[in-house]
């Protein structure tokens, strides 16, 4: 049966924005629930109230990350300072002092994120079809920034999509073949399928912290601190809000203590870079 | 707000109230806390179900050994319960976790939607290694979701006609028609797929915002 859901899972494509979607059993709310990235991304801020969303379930607070900064002195307030997420009080949130951060691989960008050539025969018209433009990587680029990055913090949130010439003269591609009938389906097996593997290798980053049953993976934690307003490309990458992918909470009791290691990509800058 | 439970502990300073019972057909019995050394909960957004691990000092065989007594007013022994494992294929562990606040359980502070955990896993494997001293045992659990092990387990009979005919009643006959009118929507397709192999078994419920598919 499992193998079936995931059949099934596999070629769903979200009726309201054609995301792929999420298909997880939350044992908090005892309730099953089927929710594309895109709708996730449009709850971690309410722009016009500037608050943060019912996505985001945590913030850290990034101590002494490097050296000053051209903001000098100065608190940082970019890019979470409409949502009031970098501020004074930010500097009492839970403190992130050892993490590990990597940046998405060259292999995998090579290898994934790349234009997808979509072949189907329809069986019933006796008709080929071989579709170009949607798989095309500049308008995977382009949907990426849609979906994700555009509706996060900062005056210019930017998709972090590794392209270059070879990929957009599409010397670098894949051709993949599809038995779907219609066009929005055929999305799964190439934009989509890209799509999913550029959000999957983002820039991730690790870290462990006191435990807290509220942390759930597909939630938000939002990282603040002092060199946020460098303008470096680090900080572009490092501040902001991060998509927890994996959460595991150890309680020792044997030893009292409880944590949670946790691992969050981040797709996007908070300006151009 | 409620007292505090008598199967509370401190964790990090904060407060939990702590439950693992083992599940089989015949038996259930509460493990003592002072039996677990760790429980590891691994959560993926790329997984439908959590999974886990428990770590219990098992020196001495004390797990096999444990019985739950139950006594009268009068502290008389009444009766004595001990599990025995796979018997039935069937054992399965609730965990309990929920935070409290010092007077005990408080919604307001800790809403049960965002805090509390509940789960019921299936054991699905089970390791045992011993230390140096003579009798120090430590054995592992190694757990995945009830729901998950059901829907491993089972294979039963669906199609989509299945779900169109739940969703029109009986005005068409699915086996006269054609395919297309037999399709469903891929998110309404999991939603019946999922409530059908579950719903002897578990609670169905689904998210109101649940996305329907193309």
């Amino acid at each position: 049966m499992i193998d079936d859901i995931e059949t099934i899972l596999d070629k769903h494509i979200s009726f309201n924005n054609l995301d792929n979607c999420v298909l997880r059993w939350n044992n908090k709310r005892s309730e099953w629930s089927l929710k594309s990235f895109t709708q996730m991304f449009d709850e971690v801020l309410n722009k016009e109230e500037k608050t943060f969303g019912s996505r985001v379930s945590d913030a850290f607070h990034l101590h002494g990350s490097s050296t000053l900064s051209k903001g000098g002195a100065n608190l940082a307030t970019k890019p979470l300072h409409e949502f009031s997420g970098n501020t004074i009080l930010s500097q009492q949130l839970d403190g992130l002092t050892s993490y590990q951060f990597l940046n998405s691989a060259n292999d995998d960008g090579v290898n994934s994120i790349i234009s997808s050539i979509v072949h189907n025969y329809n069986y019933q018209d006796k008709q080929f079809d071989v579709e170009c433009s949607d798989g095309y990587i500049d308008n995977v680029e382009q949907t990426f920034q849609e979906f994700y990055a555009g509706k996060m913090a900062g005056q210019d949130p930017t998709a972090i999509f590794p392209t270059n010439d070879d990929k957009k003269r599409n010397l670098i591609r894949k051709h993949v073949y599809t038995d779907a009938i219609m066009r929005e389906e055929r999305l799964r097996a190439g934009r989509n399928n890209v799509i999913s593997r550029a959000l999957a290798l983002s820039p991730g980053m690790s870290f462990s912290s006191k435990g807290g049953t509220h942390r759930d993976a597909g939630d938000f934690v939002i990282i603040s601190g002092e060199d946020a307003n460098s303008g470096k490309r680090f900080a572009q990458v490092m501040y902001g809000e991060w998509l927890m992918t994996n959460v595991v909470h150890v309680f020792m009791f044997d030893r009292e203590d409880y944590s949670n290691t946790i691992t969050c990509i981040k797709p996007h800058t908070y300006g151009k870079v | 707000m409620k007292d505090i439970p008598d199967n509370s502990c401190i964790l990090n300073d904060n407060r939990y109230t702590v439950k693992f019972t083992l599940i089989n057909t015949n038996t259930s019995i509460d493990l003592p806390l002072g039996l677990v050394k760790q429980f590891v909960l691994y959560d993926n957004l790329y997984s439908i179900f959590q999974t886990g691990k428990l770590i219990i000092d098992n020196s001495g065989s004390s797990l096999e050994n444990f019985s739950s007594t139950e006594m009268n007013e009068l502290r008389e022994q009444i009766n004595s319960v001990s599990y025995a494992f796979n018997s039935d294929n069937n054992d399965y562990l609730e965990v309990k976790i929920i935070p409290i606040t010092p007077k005990g359980e408080d919604a307001v502070t800790f809403p049960p939607e965002i805090f509390n955990m509940h789960f019921v896993f299936s054991v699905y494997a089970e390791e045992e290694y011993t230390a140096n001293k003579a009798n120090d045992k430590t054995k592992v659990f190694y757990l995945r979701d009830g729901r998950a092990e059901k829907l491993l387990r089972s294979n039963i009979e669906w199609s989509t006609s299945l779900a169109v005919q739940r969703q029109i009643g009986h005005k068409i006959n699915v086996s006269q028609v054609s395919n297309k009118l037999r399709s469903i929507h891929t998110g309404y397709a999991l939603k019946h797929l999922i409530a059908t192999a579950l719903q002897n078994s578990y609670p169905v419920s689904f998210a109101n915002d649940w996305d329907i598919g193309i």
